[in-house]
């Protein structure tokens, strides 16, 4: 069961880190910045494994892998961009957290931006 | 006409399944708006692309996709590329001067009778001129081999001078060190290879 690993390292980490807070706040952040990482890592090869799975089985039902792959590298994009949002603010530095938001949100909607004007296409091709 | 319609509610369960294992993984932050909004559009599209290709209007999304972002990239490189035109000329220019001062630094220390050479130049850096990179001014600081330079030449006290009218004889003095044969031999090279003008380099004794 992984979920007690991951669960032991983020209490010893967690406590670590509140214990190290009050004498040196800057390890206690890198504590918390390497846990986040362990932590990811170690869930990394599990959606790795179930996001193949999908694909096996859009490719099975003849689906147009292009929506499968761009949902797949937004969702990438999104996880990135909260995970060092979350890393800058658990630090106390809001405004870079919102500036790394920004930036994961616009990187989206560039991604997306061939999607809706194919959308928009498809709209003006229906239109007599 | 059933396969087509096994086909399009296969492709729309899959996708439906596909945009709700992705909502339940993507973070509850401020991203997941968007991601809402991009699945939905893509469900849409989803929906009535087999249609209307089934009427015989329907587009190639990848296609259409492609396109897009290659339009986007290009965009994205010509207006980054006005920034990194300046960036990337200041750095070649950097190259080309260090390049500049290390040929005049071994063309010097090849001359007979210069023990050390440190250079220095001036060139052209505004990448609008037609001559840019051309180079305006050479200096080069020497050192001279002493005559005897297996014996341990003993420092001298130097005189403390006090008028000031004297100094100017000094310096003349330490000009006169620099053999004319020398100097000219080094003028000539300079020009040569950097095809400057000889007034435009300026050599000067280093003091030890």
């Amino acid at each position: 069961m992984e979920i007690f690993q991951i669960i032991g390292l983020a209490l010893v980490a967690t406590i670590i880190a509140l214990l190290l807070k009050s004498h040196r706040p800057e390890m206690a952040l890198q504590i918390s910045l390497v846990t986040g990482i362990i932590i990811f890592l170690v869930i990394l090869g599990k959606i790795t494994a179930v996001v193949d799975l999908l694909n096996s089985y859009a490719e099975r039902v003849n689906i147009d892998m292009v929506y499968i792959n761009t949902l797949l590298k937004i969702v990438g994009i999104a996880y990135i961009a909260e995970f060092g949002a979350e890393v800058c603010r658990d630090a106390g530095e809001g405004a870079i957290a919102s500036k790394v938001e920004l930036a994961g949100k616009v990187i989206i909607v560039v991604m997306a931006v061939p999607i809706i004007t194919s959308l928009l296409d498809l709209i003006i091709s229906v239109m007599p | 006409m059933i396969d087509f319609l096994k086909n399009w509610v296969l492709n729309v369960v899959t996708l439906v399944v596909f945009i709700m294992l992705i909502e339940m993984l993507i973070p509850s932050g401020k991203t997941k708006k968007i991601v809402n909004l991009v699945t939905g559009f893509i469900l849409v599209i989803g929906l009535i692309n087999p249609l209307l290709k089934l009427v015989g209007s329907g587009i190639a999304l990848g296609e259409f996709q492609m396109a897009g972002s290659n339009y986007i990239d290009k965009k994205e490189v010509m207006i980054n590329s006005e920034v990194l035109e300046e960036k990337q000329i200041r750095q070649i220019t950097n190259v080309y001067r260090e390049k500049i001062i290390a040929q005049l630094k071994s063309i010097t220390q090849n001359i007979e009778g210069i023990k050390d050479a440190k250079a220095d130049i001036i060139i052209n850096e505004d990448y609008t001129s037609e001559r840019f990179g051309e180079v305006k001014k050479v200096y080069l600081y020497l050192s001279l081999e002493d005559e005897d330079e297996g014996i341990k030449r003993v420092l001298s006290v130097k005189k403390v001078e006090i008028d000031l009218g004297q100094s100017e004889d000094i310096e003349q003095q330490h000009e006169k060190q620099l053999d004319e044969k020398i100097r000219f031999e080094l003028e000539d090279k300079v020009a040569r290879l950097l095809n400057v003008q000889k007034e435009d380099i300026v050599i000067s004794l280093e003091e030890d």
